[in-house]
């Protein structure tokens, strides 16, 4: 009974066979890895925006998203009206969880087929659809679905704007907010508003930690975790002190720069040296709404949720300033939608049309006061915003302190996550500032030149 | 790797567990190993009952205060269960009883037919399953699309079911078997399906439903194929249609949400193993043939 084929022990030319099956599988592994290709057309200089004259809307698209802000009951209602207006149906997939999924996805159907028409895509994602030409340039298909872009927003509309053409339209943008815990701002004896600059909070913060037998807290501040992109709120900090990751509009790099570092720097002395401050394990705006946190910073698109949650009296307040600019330091966030460009130009249309009916005055406001999310349109009644989230009246005082955000995070493909990793390393494991900057620098630089430069010369 | 567990311990464990018996002792790592898995699972049922103040919180908050099924009404208000449910039934359904079909004849092949490059068409197999499902994502996806499989259940379940996994397992367990049963049938003229249906399956009893159940488990909760090869809300299954609960934005109140979304996918398959694992157990004891 012990001597059979197959049950015995491993011998060499079992081995080796093992061995050739380890290589054969690593040879079918080897094709099909997410790579970003451009597809055929659409160079810098030879786009060409299609042509709508005469082409008349399909009566039915797809439209693809992750639901930003819980929002999908919120857009099935405004979908419902637009059918009901337009006879054009909807099809509304949550085709993911979150914008890489998505963008996942999308990148499969672009090559399997069953492209969407309609794509939500997020402030890092949409300009590698631009580059592989999955997504069409919109000036003729706004113009075809009567769309004013004068009436957006400037800085949520002007951060989709390349090469000279308009690529998409804001949708759920968000802003960062200070939050803070009145209840423990109380207890330490600060005056009840955010900080107007981090000098006159590294002055509040001890205060705060030092109170935390009372409040209940365990630190006085909460940085961003690494699964909430952290690289998008710490640009505020680096612009406050007059340092960026990359220089204004363009790919010159910029991030292992003295000023920068010496911003990671006192993040890192703020977490390792001060310990008032700490990177968030899963979730800063858990621990806020839990009283982990006496404040914290995030997207307005939270703020609902943490309100539900929260037990205590929340504040808000503009992201605070540097020592060499007070303002504009916020960057924008969140998605806006792109059309693709494998759909049919009847499809383009619809989807087009119904852009302008989602993000017209009337339904940008009821899409906000569900989620949290701020109007993309500047003639907006925002009365019932205000009503429906007290909270919202700040960021949208803060929309014109605004800034877009540095091409090194938003257009260079994989920058974001290696910047996460890098933070995350400064933050957690103490690794040293100027080295993993440098490292960082040298990684997004190659990124560029491998992915995006070849693309845009 | 789960398989073997399960299995493994057919002799030995029948003579140990009266040893067992007579000393507490023995019951101390039985209780933590079963804390360290039902813990969480019940924390995960508890909160679904919670309001999401009671989820995230420092506090520890063993029973909910005011216990409630608004996560739950929520939840459905969100994802139309019904039809995740039947989608995710007749997935699993079919998918797994070809798998376990296909796994039974390719193994029983494999073992008691003679044919040449038995050993090649084997080491194929094990290349199978050396190759993770998401290697084969693209391709997959690019072949199905092409022949119209998206949002449709064969396009879900037909790639899955080559189980390599099966098949290696119950080729293993086929080579346990005594031969000397199999030549007495083929003496008394039985021919391969006979003696497949009437001796090889009954006496692999408790092997063929450790396969279902890793099966059905597999089948139940796969995520990244369905979601990649589904658009449509009508054609989710569960788990994809979980992600319908989740939020992009950091949203704490939808805690409870989740959990109760989780609860309700975890519920079927938990009844599922209730099930087998009587199977198992009974395969076990009547399995002997000597």
């Amino acid at each position: 009974m012990t001597s059979r084929p197959g049950v015995r022990g491993l011998d060499r030319r079992a081995f080796l066979g093992l061995g050739g099956a380890v290589g054969a599988a690593a040879a079918v592994t080897a094709c099909g890895g997410p790579i970003v290709t451009k597809n055929g057309s659409g160079t810098s200089s030879t786009i060409k925006p299609p042509d709508f004259s005469g082409v008349k809307p399909a009566s039915k698209i797809t439209f693809w998203t992750d639901n930003p802000g819980s929002s999908q009951q919120v857009t099935q209602q405004i979908i419902d009206k637009f059918t009901a207006r337009t006879k054009i149906q909807v099809e509304l997939v949550t085709a993911g969880s979150n914008y890489d999924q998505i963008a996942q996805k999308f990148q499969t159907a672009r090559v399997g087929g069953g492209v969407p028409d309609l794509i939500v895509l997020s402030d890092v994602w949409w300009f590698r659809y631009y580059l592989q030409g999955s997504i069409i340039p919109l000036d003729t298909a706004l113009a075809a679905a009567e769309i004013d872009p004068d009436d957006y927003v400037p800085t949520f509309f002007n951060d989709y704007r390349y090469d000279g053409h308009q690529w998409a339209v804001p949708w759920a943008r968000s802003t960062p907010l200070f939050y803070y815990n009145k209840n423990h701002w109380r207890i330490a004896g600060l005056p009840d508003r955010a900080p107007t600059t981090w000098e006159e909070f590294s002055e509040w913060a001890p205060r705060l930690q030092s109170v935390t037998g009372r409040t209940g807290a365990q630190h006085a501040f909460e940085y961003t975790s690494s699964v909430n992109t952290p690289a998008w709120v710490d640009q505020s900090m680096l612009w406050g002190e007059g340092a960026a990751l990359s220089a204004k509009d363009s790919f010159t790099l910029t991030i292992d720069a003295p000023e920068v570092v010496s911003v990671f720097q006192r993040i890192q002395d703020n977490i390792r040296v001060n310990k008032w401050a700490i990177m968030a394990g899963s979730n800063e705006a858990n621990d806020f709404s839990a009283g982990a946190a006496s404040a914290t910073w995030g997207s307005t698109g939270s703020s609902v949720g943490i309100q539900k949650t929260a037990t205590f009296e929340i504040g808000v307040g503009f992201l605070p300033g540097g020592s060499k600019v007070r303002q504009p330091v916020c960057p924008t966030g969140g998605a806006g939608l792109g059309i693709a460009a494998q759909s049919s130009p009847a499809k383009q249309l619809a989807a087009a049309r119904f852009i302008a009916f989602l993000t017209n005055a009337e339904n940008t406001v009821t899409f906000g006061e569900a989620t949290g999310y701020l109007p993309v349109r500047t003639k907006v009644d925002t009365a019932a915003l205000r009503k429906a989230n007290p909270l919202v009246g700040t960021p949208l005082e803060q929309l014109a302190r605004t800034r877009s955000q540095d091409w090194a995070r938003v257009f260079i493909p994989g920058a974001d996550t290696a910047m996460t990793q890098s933070i995350t390393q400064i933050c957690n494991s103490g690794a040293d500032v100027h080295k993993t900057l440098s490292q960082l620098q040298e990684k997004v630089q190659g990124l560029y030149t491998r992915q995006v430069e070849p693309k845009i010369s | 790797m789960t398989a073997s567990i399960l299995q493994s311990p057919v002799r030995p464990a029948s003579r140990r567990r009266r040893v067992n018996r007579s000393s507490p002792a023995g019951y101390v790592p039985l209780i933590l190993s079963a804390a360290v898995i039902v813990i969480p699972l019940l924390w995960m049922a508890i909160g679904s009952f919670k309001t999401s103040d009671e989820v995230v919180t420092q506090r520890l908050v063993l029973v909910p205060s005011h216990p409630s099924f608004a996560a739950y009404q929520t939840a459905s208000e969100l994802v139309d269960f019904p039809r995740l449910f039947l989608n995710s039934f007749i997935v699993t359904f079919v998918g797994s009883l070809v798998k376990i079909v296909l796994a039974i004849t390719s193994a029983y092949g494999l073992v008691f037919v003679r044919f040449p490059f038995k050993r090649i068409i084997f080491l194929g197999i094990l290349v199978a399953l050396m190759v993770p499902s998401q290697a084969a994502l693209l391709p997959n996806y690019t072949f199905i699309a092409s022949l119209g499989g998206v949002n449709t259940y064969w396009g879900i379940i037909l790639p899955g079911l080559g189980t390599a996994f099966g098949t290696f397992l119950l080729r293993q367990h086929f080579l346990t078997l005594p031969p000397e049963l199999l030549e007495a049938a083929e003496v008394d003229g039985a021919g391969h399906f006979t003696r497949l249906t009437r001796i090889v399956v009954p006496v692999s009893r408790p092997t063929i439903a450790t396969v279902a159940l890793v099966t059905i488990v597999t089948e139940w909760n796969d995520y990244i194929w369905p979601l990649v090869i589904t658009n449509s809300q009508q054609m989710m299954t569960l788990p994809v249609g979980l992600t319908l609960l989740h939020n992009t934005e950091s949203d704490p109140s939808l805690y409870p949400v989740m959990m109760a979304g989780a609860v309700l996918v975890v519920l079927p398959v938990l009844i599922v193993f209730a099930v087998l694992q009587r199977q198992i157990v009974a395969g076990l004891t009547q399995g002997a043939v000597k």
